[in-house]
């Protein structure tokens, strides 16, 4: 199995990669764009052959110096990048706006372009990594909340237009997952222990729990599940 | 001071500081006026604004965001890496700092310049 994931190196990408090493990958193509240490000892911890791929994915010319980095066709391609300003969304400026769009979501079109043909000769299964804030508002995430709505919306187009070719396309909604960017939301206001009161699982999620679900999404057992997005949030989202 | 904003300082990085900073002196034109277009671009911004020693941060408003994307410019255009990138714990401290002051386009046309002469000397 040869798998690809964007933000592959930290937090739920990185969960990922371990996921499918689990299942068997023989080689994986890990993009990032920072922490480049955090990158090299994820290469390095991994049992498997890693490439790490330093790109900036917001930009269409990084897109085609990932896209020339991958060898093989593609069992499992998995877009978990995500960046983007923490603020009112009435604070942001133009250029953070399109940074964040382009790197969350327009990057997802742009690879599923130059990555086609290495998707198609395997069937391969591809899962865009969202979250809650897509339709939920968080405070100060209006900005990549509204990115993530846009990249869930190309999961259902790509679905439809890829499910022919047997190339199945789906996404998952992640809650509260201890990372980086809840220390983030934490700062723009949100209350974690109230969450973790609300949340009918009792606690956060951890990169894991997100990495579980790609388990299932990449497999038999999701053969009849496309163009969906599945919610990961302990419940967080029924209240 | 760009590694620390941009990135990590790596092993003999420019420590540049207004105290050494000397804006008349080893301040390639060419290499200037295109960080002067690329903090413009970021920053969506007049390049004539931007003067050489014109602070990005206290007085153009450049945030952590705006400096993250201006390193992935920085990098495509000069070919150089600029390595990681903990902006938000960098932004933290320069602007806590009086130090955000210095911060300025002739600062990182001298830190390129010295990352381009590194890497040719390899």
């Amino acid at each position: 199995m040869i798998g690809v994931i964007t933000g592959g190196t930290r937090g739920i990408g990185r969960a990922i990669a371990e996921r499918l090493v689990n299942l068997g990958a023989t080689k994986l193509y890990l993009g990032y764009v920072r922490q480049d240490e955090a990158a090299e000892a994820c290469a390095r911890e991994l049992k498997v052959p890693v490439e790490l791929i330093r790109e900036n994915i917001g930009d269409p010319d990084g897109v085609e110096a990932f896209a020339d980095r991958i060898e093989e066709d593609i069992d499992v391609f998995v877009h978990a990048a995500a960046l983007g300003v923490f603020k009112p969304l009435l604070d942001v400026k133009p250029n953070q706006w399109d940074l964040t769009m382009n790197v969350c979501a327009r990057s997802f079109l742009l690879l599923l372009h130059q990555l086609k043909p290495r998707l198609l000769p395997r069937r391969a299964r591809v899962v865009a990594i969202s979250s809650l804030g897509s339709t939920r508002v968080l405070p100060g995430y209006g900005a990549i909340g509204t990115a993530k709505a846009a990249l869930e919306a190309l999961v259902r187009y790509a679905a439809h237009e890829l499910g022919p070719h047997g190339v199945r396309v789906n996404g998952i909604a992640a809650g509260l997952v201890e990372s980086p960017v809840v220390d983030l939301l934490k700062e723009s206001g949100i209350d974690l222990e109230l969450a973790k009161t609300l949340t009918p699982m009792g606690r956060l999620g951890r990169p894991d729990d997100v990495a579980r679900v790609v388990d299932f999404l990449v497999g038999d057992l999701s053969a009849w599940v496309c163009g969906q997005i599945l919610v990961v949030d302990g419940g967080l989202s029924l209240i | 001071m760009l590694a620390q904003l941009l990135g990590q300082a790596s092993e003999g990085a420019v420590e540049a500081t207004s105290d050494n900073l000397d804006m008349d002196d080893h301040l390639e034109p060419q290499i200037l006026d295109r960080v002067r277009d690329l903090v413009a671009r970021v920053l969506r911004i007049d390049v004539d604004r931007i003067k050489v020693d014109t602070p990005i941060i206290a007085e153009l408003g450049a945030e952590s965001i705006d400096l993250l994307e201006l390193r992935f410019f920085l990098e495509k255009a000069f070919k150089v890496k600029i390595a990681d990138a903990e902006l938000h714990d960098s932004m933290a401290r320069f602007t806590n700092e009086d130090r955000v002051d210095e911060f300025c386009a002739g600062m990182i046309t001298r830190d390129i310049q010295e990352r381009l002469k590194r890497k040719e000397q390899k």
